[in-house]
């Protein structure tokens, strides 16, 4: 039950309501896309730039610009080494 | 693993596949073609990929691909694509997930209202109507104050309403929506309004 039935499109209650609905819309619509997951495609091309940048973090040496890339680096190739 | 200053690379992977689906999401919601949304919310998955050394573990990841995802819009001018006409495709699915006919006819008066808004308001209010952003989130997003964020979203609101209530109240641009069905509409609502007798479906 509405609280206060609306008079016309000025009413402050009506006008309230119908914020409350373009908000529920909108959410709608960003959550139909959302609610699909990570298409296939997505997962492909993630996977293989990790593949790509686990290959090319052995020999790159501008892969290496920092400690914290280096951390990388190692972590990287110890994966690699373990996969079949 | 908080205290690291890098972040294991699978545990970065899995969050950032968790973030896809939002990426897709507000990707869509700025290009409203499906298939290029879907090219720009690649493109800012594996930028993010590629960037993640300059990530801080702990700190937030969406607002961060956000971030990415919103600078790759705007660097390569896709905002253009803004101005194509409303997605078949999308307006069909629209469609097809709401048994409520005027509900439907609601959200493509929506969609349409949306394209017409500035981008800078449009994206404020996706982000925290729709993304469940903070006004923080998506000042730092924006790269501007919450105050601005917060003046955004409030016109965006008023404008993308009187655009909306204009849309159904007669004039609709999409030649789909006859005008009869536009009336019903507006009867309908004006009825659900009223008797609020529409709780039960």
């Amino acid at each position: 039950m509405a609280e206060n039935p609306p008079k016309g499109p000025d009413d402050p209650t009506g006008r309230r309501q119908r914020t409350k609905r373009l908000g529920d819309h909108l959410r709608r619509m960003y959550d139909s896309v959302a609610s699909e997951g990570a298409p296939d495609d997505f997962l492909r091309l993630l996977n293989e730039a990790d593949k790509k940048s686990a290959a090319r973090a052995g020999g790159s040496a501008s892969e290496r610009k920092s400690t914290e890339d280096f951390i990388n680096t190692l972590n990287e190739a110890q994966k690699s080494s373990k996969k079949d | 693993m908080t205290s690291d200053t890098t972040m294991d690379d699978d545990a970065f992977k899995a969050e950032l596949v968790e973030l896809i689906p939002h990426l897709r999401a507000f990707a869509r919601s700025l290009c409203g073609n499906a298939a290029q949304a879907d090219d720009l919310a690649q493109d800012a998955m594996l930028k993010a990929w590629k960037a993640r050394a300059s990530y801080e573990p702990g700190t937030n990841l969406k607002a961060w691909s956000f971030t990415i995802l919103r600078n790759l819009f705007y660097s390569e001018k896709r905002r253009s694509w803004r101005s194509q006409p409303l997605d078949p495709e999308v307006a069909e699915a629209t469609l097809v997930a709401n048994d409520n006919p005027d509900a439907a006819i609601e959200l493509l008066a929506l969609r349409n209202a949306l394209s017409k808004l500035p981008d800078d308001q449009r994206e404020a209010l996706i982000l925290v109507g729709a993304g469940g952003l903070t006004y923080d989130e998506v000042a730092e997003i924006c790269g501007c104050a919450i105050g601005t964020i917060k003046s955004r979203v409030s016109r965006a609101r008023k404008t993308l309403l009187e655009l909306v209530e204009e849309s159904t109240s007669g004039f609709n641009s999409d030649p789909n929506i006859q005008a009869s069905d536009t009336l019903e509409e507006i009867m309908a609502e004006a009825h659900a309004l009223s008797g609020g007798d529409r709780g039960a479906g």
